[in-house]
């Protein structure tokens, strides 16, 4: 038998160390299970009722395109990496090769199984869109498909993550994706030889423009260890749902919504405001909320019914409702880093965080009200 | 003479009241004076500053800021002082704009003087094209200018400022003692905890001595020259001494 080289059984072994700390977390969650489970079962339900009653004008293979992509083109592979690596790590950068190959290997398996997953999902509402006149594809079809793709954008990815610059990298991921997009889209209205020849001919494109721009020659390291970071990070806020584990940093971004704080008056009782308005923009938690808004508003926008409206309005209220208990308290968690410093009581702390979650929750609301019951009016 | 605005009057506090890192300091820094602390790794400097603070109770004595305690009012204690810390601690969400700004409304600080401020701290240290930069595209230098540029935007009456120069760049350096120098002359009293001794010496007008959470000696350069039975000499060799016969006491 082959036996493992010593990096990649480094691999392993801090593959094993991150299972053996997440495991008493998921033991925890475990006890949440029949909520999950019930929840699961609401949401199935749900999609269920909408498959039997897809509006005319709904653009099924839109949709379906525009979810398979997704599942096709996020690619997330775990290299264990971390910052002190780049001392210990990286004087072995000639042999990193065994390290990378076993991270590869690894994480390919994940990633093809979630391409299988989406292809579950998609496939009942795919199935209504067929008809007498449009056959579509099949099944396995479907399956191949999204697993060959899945090997292609991974191989991608992973070449993108040698480019130096973020914008490059940006850039490369876009066009794989919108490559990804419009295959699904000619393939799934049923023309599978274009959309073969369409996807293969731009991929190889796509790895051949990938040589190209400056990059690392032999490894990427801060780029793996950011990736790793962003990965940990991801595994403890779905785990955050359910219990309490250490935090670690989150990722920042340049949002250009944060310019309005500038309107926040310079008094001492906005200064929670202030601070607690930049922190929700510029940290992941302008992203949760806004992508909880926003499904919640396309589907509204979707099915039919007074009453199928009204009990999804008051589910997407209770779950923001959740979402801004715990983003009021994520906040004041991340002001707590200095504050001590500062002249300011903790009332005020609370009162802002309160004031925060309640301005976005009405909002929330007003969007939603106006997805289900103002626009139908309209049309 | 004028109240002193800070006082350590026989502190003994620490993590574990059963184990205290302080024992029974007393020092004060009054207005327009600059002490030093002073004192080896783990001397206890950093903790007495977390006392002050408030993030550790002293287990005996009192530490008073403009003659009250924290417990008296919290808000008008920390109003008083401003804090530089050793390591920067910064929002990863703010601008170095944003955190002046924030700096502000906390000080009440009006906007014209904010602006003023904002404009020659920046020039003072070398930061007008970093205003709007997010700390993660800032080095460690930077990020120690921005707590310094907050610190220094809101006029306190009072500084506690930890190991400042480490990652200032000799122009920072400068900067700073300049600013410390003129902010002590306009009345401010300063507390600075500092290892460059030789850089601090002509500054600080006392120098509160610290070994092992006691005070080993208190008062100005000639009076700890005096103390260590070296007339003339500089702080650091006479820092150097009296750390070694305290070592040998």
């Amino acid at each position: 038998m082959k036996q493992a080289s010593p990096l990649s059984e480094r691999r392993m072994l801090r593959s094993d160390r991150f299972w053996q700390e997440t495991a008493p977390y998921l033991r925890l969650v475990g006890g949440s299970m029949p909520g999950i489970v019930l929840i699961g079962l609401v949401m199935l339900a749900l999609y269920g009722y909408f498959v039997q009653h897809v509006p005319a004008h709904f653009p099924v293979i839109g949709v379906c395109a525009v979810v398979l992509t997704y599942g096709v083109s996020t690619v997330s592979i775990r290299t264990y990496m971390v910052q002190a690596d780049l001392i210990y790590l990286m004087p072995m950068e000639a042999r990193i090769g065994e390290y990378l190959r076993s991270c590869l290997q690894n994480g390919t398996l994940m990633q093809l199984l979630k391409a299988v997953l989406f292809s579950v999902a998609v496939w009942p509402l795919y199935q209504t869109a067929l008809s007498e006149t449009f056959s579509g594809i099949s099944f396995p079809m479907l399956l191949i498909a999204m697993s060959l793709l899945k090997l292609l954008q991974i191989y991608s990815w992973w070449r993108e993550t040698y480019l130096r610059y973020s914008t490059t990298r940006k850039l490369f991921a876009f066009v794989r994706m919108l490559i990804a997009f419009l295959g699904f889209y000619v393939g799934l209205s049923g023309h599978l030889a274009l959309a073969l020849l369409l996807i293969s001919l731009a991929m190889i494109a796509n790895l051949l423009m990938l040589q190209v721009p400056e990059r690392h020659a032999r490894a990427s390291w801060e780029r793996w260890i950011e990736l790793e970071r962003r990965r940990r990070a991801s595994w403890r806020s779905i785990l955050k749902q359910f219990v309490d584990v250490p935090e670690e940093r989150t990722e920042v971004s340049a949002n250009p919504a944060a310019r309005f704080a500038s309107r926040i008056a310079l008094r001492r009782e906005n200064a929670f405001d202030y601070l607690y308005f930049l922190i929700w923009c510029r940290s992941p938690l302008f992203g949760m909320t806004v992508r909880l808004s926003a499904i919640a508003v396309v589907i509204l926008l979707i099915v039919d019914g007074v009453w199928m409206k009204a009990g999804i309005y008051a589910l997407f209220a209770y779950l923001s409702y959740l979402q801004l208990a715990e983003m009021a308290r994520k906040v004041q968690d991340i002001a707590a880093v200095t504050v001590f410093a500062f002249p300011l009581s903790e009332h005020k702390q609370r009162r802002s965080a309160r004031k925060l979650a309640q301005i976005i929750g009405s909002v929330h609301l007003f969007l939603m009200l106006i997805a289900a019951f103002v626009i139908p009016l309209l049309r | 003479m004028r109240m002193p605005i800070l006082q350590f009057d026989q502190v003994t506090g620490g993590y574990n009241p059963r184990r205290p890192v302080l024992h029974g300091l007393s020092f004060d820094v009054r207005p327009g004076e600059m002490v030093g602390l002073i004192g080896l790794n783990g001397a206890g400097k950093s903790t007495a500053i977390k006392h002050i603070l408030g993030l550790l109770a002293p287990s005996n004595g009192m530490i008073r800021v403009k003659g009250q305690p924290l417990a008296h009012s919290e808000e008008a204690y920390r109003r008083t002082y401003a804090y530089v810390p050793e390591s920067p601690l910064v929002y990863e969400e703010l601008t170095v704009r944003e955190h002046l700004r924030f700096a502000a409304m906390a000080y009440e600080v009006d906007g014209a003087r904010l602006e003023k401020e904002t404009a020659s701290l920046a020039a003072l240290f070398q930061m007008e094209n970093k205003l709007d930069t997010l700390p993660s595209h800032l080095s460690k230098g930077m990020r120690q200018k921005l707590m310094l540029m907050a610190a220094f935007l809101v006029h306190p009456e009072l500084y506690l400022i930890d190991e400042p120069f480490l990652g200032l760049d000799p122009l920072g350096i400068r900067a700073l003692l300049e600013l410390l120098d003129a902010r002590k002359k306009s009345g401010a009293g300063i507390l600075l905890c500092s290892h460059i001794l030789s850089t601090i010496e002509h500054y600080c007008d006392r120098f509160v001595l610290l070994h092992e959470g006691r005070v080993l000696a208190y008062g100005t350069a000639d009076e700890l020259c005096k103390q260590a039975g070296l007339p003339g000499a500089g702080i650091e060799d006479v820092f150097i001494s009296l750390v070694r016969e305290g070592n040998a006491g």
